[in-house]
Parts: structure tokens; sequence; C-alpha cells
């Protein structure tokens, strides 16, 4: 009988996840700058956010998220005024990957619907509120061409930032899941939430090496 | 000798402040800056540009160069100058009902069909307190991180309670960023000697995007365990008390500089309070 599994923090920080922070930090950072190497007209800095909160859960992917932007603006200080968004990325693909919501084709359509409300009812109210909707990144011009053409503040920003950011966070969670795929399933089984993607081929091999061992008892890790 | 060349010895007076205290200070100047941006004179927020002059101060008199003050700060100071150009001409008026008012109407020439960009005087009182604030929180934070190490503020957040292994996490994370930043140029290199496309229209360059990022971050993750051995065969995880090789230590001069902020803060709460009182 499968007993419903108990989340605790202990269990989520674990020394895996705590390590996977930085990490996760790092290909943000990395992310961000390809992505402007490459002068592509995304951010791409939430993709270690999302791969921490996909495999060690809410508040390690919302950690992952704060402290990206908190190491990015030591060297462009207008990131601090994002951490919010950030973390809000880590937070609900944590939750929605401890309810198994990336196993089906039809709940990843669900949990991107999701998450590109989440990032934009996050990002809109401090791109107006704070820079008048203007942050320097490449998707300002495309705001401030829809402003000039009598729009308000309001509708340009959610506009532009509707279109850009569901783009940026639908690429971040293909390559979540391209890298995912390809994790061995001994190491994807020592995160909270990694089970969830252990592949079909990888749980019948290992359920048919069970039985031949002595049973053991299992951790609950 | 050896203790003394893992301690950063310096000289300057305000840049050796103790880390917490400095961040007192960022913080009570940024509260000050949204306090500042309400006194108004005739719609103007003038005071918040003497409240700026804080910061190439502090960091002139922490004995900063020049060109590494610059070099972040300039980022900033063209984002904000973005919003005082946009703001200034796109941004008519608050809401319903509030009258427009244009401050200056260009006129290039007289030909009829040359359109004149117009000042807005709401956006340009708008955009200068926008960008303003944002010049000010910026530039006093760029100011502590240029005068902290980020291992002195680690260790002075550890000694105010900060758990030892949020402190790894924050000096890992900025050790990963070098070590991943240089493992990506490496490996978009190899792509590249394999026949990735990184040049060209947006859906190519879309596409060397993914043969660059995926080997990085599965090697990183991957390297993990091993270095979760590693940590764990150095006592990392057991519950004992850890010895610290690296000391911060107060200047003495910590009062001081508080009680100045705290004083000139207080001059302009005052006359906040005066303003609003009458």
């Amino acid at each position: 009988m499968e007993t419903k599994k108990k989340y605790t923090l202990k269990n989520d920080f674990s020394m895996v996840a705590l390590l996977l922070i930085p990490i996760a930090v790092a290909i943000n950072f990395v992310g961000g700058q390809l992505a402007s190497l490459l002068k592509l007209p995304f951010y791409l800095d939430t993709i270690g956010t999302i791969l921490a909160g996909m495999l060690a859960g809410p508040w390690v992917g919302a950690v992952a998220g704060a402290l990206t932007n908190v190491v990015t603006g030591i060297a462009n200080p207008v990131n601090f005024y994002f951490i919010p968004v950030n973390v809000i990325v880590g937070l609900v693909t944590g939750f929605l990957s401890r309810g198994n919501m990336f196993s089906k084709w039809w709940k990843w359509i669900i949990s991107m619907v999701i998450m590109a409300l989440a990032s934009i009812i996050s990002a809109a109210p401090i791109v107006v509120l704070v820079f008048g909707g203007v942050t320097g990144s490449g998707t300002s011009l495309l705001t401030a061409t829809l402003m000039a053409s009598g729009k308000s503040i309001w509708s340009s920003v959610i506009s532009v930032e509707l279109v850009f950011t569901v783009l940026d966070r639908i690429i971040s969670y293909v390559i979540c899941w391209l890298i995912i795929k390809v994790i061995p399933a001994r190491t994807l089984v020592k995160y909270s939430c990694g089970e969830f993607y252990i592949s079909k081929k990888a749980r019948a091999a290992a359920e048919s090496a069970g039985e031949d061992a002595p049973e053991d008892e299992s951790e609950d890790e | 000798m050896y203790i003394e060349q893992i301690q950063i010895r310096k000289t300057n007076p305000i840049a050796s402040l103790y880390p917490i205290t400095k961040l007192w200070i960022v913080l009570i100047y940024s509260v000050m800056s949204g306090i500042i941006a309400t006194i108004r004179f005739n719609g103007y927020a003038y005071l918040l540009f003497v409240w700026f002059l804080a910061v190439p101060g502090l960091s002139f008199a922490s004995g900063i160069p020049f060109k590494k003050f610059w070099k972040a700060f300039s980022k900033v100071l063209i984002v904000a100058l973005m919003i005082i150009g946009i703001q200034m001409f796109l941004v008519q008026t608050a809401g319903e009902g509030h009258s427009i008012v244009e401050l200056v109407r260009w006129h290039i020439t007289d030909w009829p069909f040359v359109i004149a960009p117009t000042i807005y005087e709401y956006g340009l009182q708008n955009g200068l307190e926008l960008s303003m604030n944002i010049l000010n929180v910026a530039g006093i934070f760029v100011w502590l991180f240029q005068t902290t190490e980020n291992k002195e503020l680690s260790r002075a957040l550890e000694k105010s309670g900060l758990h030892y292994k949020s402190t790894y996490v924050f000096m890992s994370s900025l050790q990963m960023i070098e070590v991943l930043g240089k493992n990506s140029k490496t490996i978009m290199n190899a792509q590249r000697a394999r026949g990735v496309e990184t040049e060209g229209n947006v859906f190519v360059r879309m596409k060397a995007f993914f043969p660059s990022i995926v080997p990085l971050v599965l090697s990183a993750v991957t390297n993990t365990e091993e270095r979760v051995l590693t940590l764990e065969s150095k006592g990392f995880d057991t519950p004992c008390k850890k010895t610290r090789i690296f000391e911060v230590n107060k200047n003495g001069h910590e009062g001081l500089a508080l009680g100045i902020t705290i004083a000139l803060s207080l001059v302009f709460v005052v006359w906040k309070v005066l303003q609003w009182v009458r």
C-alpha cells in the first residue's frame, strides 16, 4: 500500500538539495549571460530556479530564486527589485512538482498556464510601479513603442510581458525537462520530488533488480 | 604572517566599517529616500538630488577608484535616464480628470507636417522621482558591495546568527558562477566546432542555446554527489561547534557613522513632518 509522502523542510533541504542551490544560481546567471550573448529577447534567468523547484520542492526553489537575484544584483542593482518574481517562480514550480503536475502532456499545459499567470502577476506591478514601464532590457523598447501609440502603461507592460515571459518560461521548462530526462535515476532519487521523474524503464529495471536482491527496509528519504 | 594574508587590512576608516553597520546605513538611506521623494517643491522632489550626493560622496570617501564605481553604476544610470526620457515624452497624466500640463512644446520648424515633441510636466516629475529613487537605492548598494568583500559580509551575518550552511550556500553560489561561466564558454566553443551555428536569425541562435546549456547543467548536477561526499567527509553536516579562520571586527567608528546617518535622516524627517503639519 502506498502511503502519501510527507514533505518536511529538513528533507527538502538535504545536503544534495543544499548543493543544488549554488548550481541553480550559477545556471540562472549563465543562462542570462548566454541569452544576452546570443542577443535573444528573453531573460532566461529562471532555468536554475525551475530545476531546483522541480527536483527539491518549493522552498528550495524559492531560496535559489531569491539568491540568484541577490547575487546578480551585486553586479546590476536593478535585479534586486525582481527578487519576488524569481521567488514566485520557484514556489509555483515546487508546488506543481509536489502535485506531480509534470507527468502527462496535458498536465504540462496546465502547469504552463499557471506559471505564466503567476509570473506576469508578480513581474508587471514591479515594472510599472518601480520603473514606470522601462527596465532597460530589450523588451523595454517594445513597451515604449506601445506606450507612445497611446496605450496606458499597464496594458503596454502586460501585453509585452505576456508574450515574452510566456515564451521565456516555456523555453526554460523545456530545457529543465530535457535535463531531468538525462539525469540518472540514482541521482534523481536523492531529491524530495525526484522520484516523479524516474522513467518507467528505469523503474522497471530497478524493480526487477530488487526482486533478485534480498528485501530491504526502504528508508523514508 | 599567514593570518595577515587571510585578513583583509583596510586602511580607509569608512571602508572598514563593520558590515552590519554598513547594512544599517544602506537600509536607513533607502527608507529615507522614499520619504524624501514625497517632499515636493512645486511638484518636483528636488531634495532627492541632494540626498543622492551621499552616494558619490561616500564612495570617494571610502577610496573606491572612479572606474570601478562607474562600471557598476553606469548600468543603473542608463536605466534611470531611459525612465526619465520615456516618462517625460509619453506619460501625460495620472488619471482621469487631471489636467495635462504641457511644459515645452518644441517646434522644430513651422512646417505643418513635422511633429513637435511635447514634454509633459507630470511625466517629468514622475520620471524624476522614479529614477532618482532607483539611483539612490542602487547607488548605495553599489557602495556597499564595493567596500565589502563577500566573505566579510557572510562572516558578519554569521556572527549575527545566520546559519553556517546558508553562508556556505551564498559563498558557493558566487564560486559556481565563475566555474560554470568558464565551462559554458568551453562548451559553446566545442559545440561551435561540431557545427552548431551561433550566428544568424533568432531561430538559429535559439537552436544554439540548447546544446550549449544542457551539457553544462548535466555535468554540474551529477558532480554534486561527489561534492556532497567531500563536504560530509570534512564534517560539514555534523552538529558540532565550528571554528573559523576568517574574522571580521568592528573598527571603532561604527557609533560615529550610525550617529551621523541617523542625525541626517532626522533632519529630513523633521522637514517632512513640518511640511505635513502645515
